[in-house]
């Protein structure tokens, strides 16, 4: 891009917790519930009401910060945030901001191979708010309440980001921590996970930072990436041109790939936090501490290299199964069950990957489960079924109900042909395209594929390529 | 500290709340005589002594993580002014 300017970037991610009820009261936190079903007295605000704290969110904040090394609290204090809008009943929201649970702590990225630490500001515990629809009347805001008291853990990064690509790196560590740590689900399509990014840009070498923008509301990597770099790019032009960066709250536009002032507010903000006299400090004890310390389950940065040293997998095929829990728990689970654990690695990044992408999915809706794939490769390492057999099953099973057993079936690919069948099926070949065997014999070596797909087709991949190759070659230098 | 007018209808607009312009001034009197007691027991030293936010302190004041409320929609939405459809309804607010 540019030399002349360096971006400066810095993350607030907002994780909700994957709780069973509301952070301060007994309602549930069900995702996709009919509008208001799960809003109870203390999620409206209504006058009289007193919010109480669920335990298991100061457990799960304190899980994650002892997941960076981060220092945490021995008092929690909880705080209004308050501001007025309609998804909001109370006027407030209840958040910290003295004595954050979560102290300062650091994260690890890899960028071009090289480890990069980002400082991280502090991690909060606050509600989310509800959910106001705008389009649906004429003249009127529709409000749904139901992720009203959603738990929330607001992850604040230090501006220590350079680039959309940095940004994207720290995203999805974050995104691994909180679905190893199982303190959220990271599901970015229904706003687990979310991000604001303020972006600013400076000389190379100065120290002072330029004025920000703070991107609102980005939930997905894809248009992180794409809306930093945008900015980034806004603001450059801006620069270059004499103007300046004006401070405020934008909008990232994915159908226009854009970012967009909102309407600016004729005051800044001021929230006018103060403590919040209905919840009591909460005390946290070092015994606690320990505890929660000591049943924390295996990160990321240890599979990874358990994972190379139990599968014999390599460092690269490591990484990327560790990408989630899911997909890390998913290779653990067909690894086992079969002799050779490397063979499971490539299918599952190679094929299994390639149609979860081409159908936009994760590996929790897989439609291929763990059981399948252990179905599939253990017949591949018997022999019984061929590579490109089980790729085609692999689609097949996709858009089918029927089992992986009976898919074979159907397609003839049980029958994986002998040694002398398909030595039949060659010498049928070659004695068809006796044009192309005259080709090759006079040198046009590239014609070898030719035959070798044509027995692959005439066996609709049923054979062992290998096995294919070996045959051809001997009958060809006959 | 002095409290200009401009300063009560920032007030005003943060809190939501209409301010006569027939009280205004005696409002503005009130609110400087609250600041300057503010004032006077900023004077006191509270050096080394941690702030307090809350009068009380551990209690076990802590809930289980159950999600043991029945949500009785439609009798908390008698309450609100318009709903429609299991909606909250209000005047359209875009920010």
């Amino acid at each position: 891009m540019n030399n002349t300017w360096e971006s400066v970037i810095g993350l607030e991610v907002h994780v909700q917790l994957s709780t069973e009820s509301k952070i301060f009261s007994n309602a549930p936190t069900k995702f996709g519930q009919t509008q208001n079903s799960q809003a109870s007295l203390v999620d409206l605000g209504l006058p009289g009401v007193l919010p109480v704290l669920n335990e298991k969110t100061i457990e799960m904040a304190i899980k994650f910060g002892c997941a960076i090394n981060a220092n945490i609290s021995s008092k929690a204090i909880f705080a209004r945030k308050n501001y007025f809008y309609p998804d909001l009943p109370k006027g407030y929201q209840i958040s910290q901001l003295d004595d954050p649970i979560v102290g300062k702590g650091k994260i690890s990225i890899e960028i071009d191979n090289k480890e990069k630490f980002i400082g991280i500001t502090r991690a909060h515990l606050e509600e989310d708010a509800g959910k106001s629809l705008h389009d649906k009347y004429e003249n009127l805001s529709a409000i749904d309440l139901n992720r009203a008291g959603t738990p929330l853990l607001e992850i604040v990064s230090e501006p220590d980001l350079r680039s959309a690509k940095e940004a994207v790196a720290y995203l999805k560590k974050i995104h691994s921590i909180i679905t190893f740590l199982e303190i959220s689900d990271g599901n970015m399509s229904q706003g687990s996970m979310r991000c604001d990014a303020n972006v600013s840009i400076r000389k190379y070498g100065d120290k002072e930072f330029g004025n920000r923008t703070e991107l609102k509301n980005i939930n997905s990597f894809r248009f992180i990436e794409k809306a930093i770099d945008y900015e980034i790019a806004r603001q450059i032009e801006i620069v270059e041109n004499g103007g300046s960066i004006c401070q405020e709250t934008r909008l990232y536009d994915a159908n226009k790939n854009e970012t967009r002032s909102m309407r600016s507010k004729e005051h800044a903000n001021d929230y006018r936090y103060f403590p919040d006299p209905d919840l009591i400090p909460i005390i946290i004890s070092k015994e606690k501490i320990q505890e929660i310390e000591k049943s924390l389950p295996e990160l990321p940065e240890q599979k990874i290299v358990r994972f190379i040293k139990d599968y014999k997998i390599s460092e690269y095929e490591s990484k990327n199964l560790n990408a989630s829990r899911e997909l890390s728990n998913f290779f653990e689970k067909v690894a086992k069950k079969i002799s050779s654990p490397d063979l499971a690695a490539k299918w599952i990044l190679g094929d299994l990957m390639a149609i979860l992408n081409k159908n936009n999915s994760e590996i929790q809706d897989s439609k291929i489960s763990s059981d399948d794939m252990i179905n599939l490769l253990c017949k591949i390492e018997e022999g019984s079924l061929s590579g490109p057999g089980a790729k085609k099953i692999i689609e097949l099973c996709w858009s089918s109900s029927e089992s992986i057993d009976v898919l074979i079936k159907k397609e003839g690919l049980d029958e994986v042909k002998g040694e002398d069948e398909l030595l039949k099926i060659i010498t049928r070949i070659l004695e068809d395209n006796s044009k192309q065997l005259e080709q090759y014999l006079n040198g046009k070596d590239k014609l070898f594929g030719f035959f070798v797909g044509q027995v692959m087709k005439e066996t609709q991949g049923s054979a062992d390529p290998k096995l294919v190759n070996k045959l051809l070659s001997k009958k060809l230098k006959q | 500290m002095k409290i200009s007018e401009e300063i009560l209808n920032n007030i005003s607009s943060l809190s939501k709340i209409k301010i006569d312009e027939k009280i205004k001034s005696d409002l503005i009197k009130d609110l400087e005589s609250i600041l300057k007691m503010v004032e006077e027991m900023n004077k006191i030293d509270t050096s080394g002594i941690e702030p307090m936010s809350h009068p009380l302190e551990e209690a076990d004041n802590l809930r289980k993580d159950e999600a043991t409320d029945e949500i009785k929609r439609d009798e908390y939405q008698k309450f609100a002014p318009q709903t429609d459809d299991g909606f909250y309804l209000t005047p359209k607010v875009i920010e």
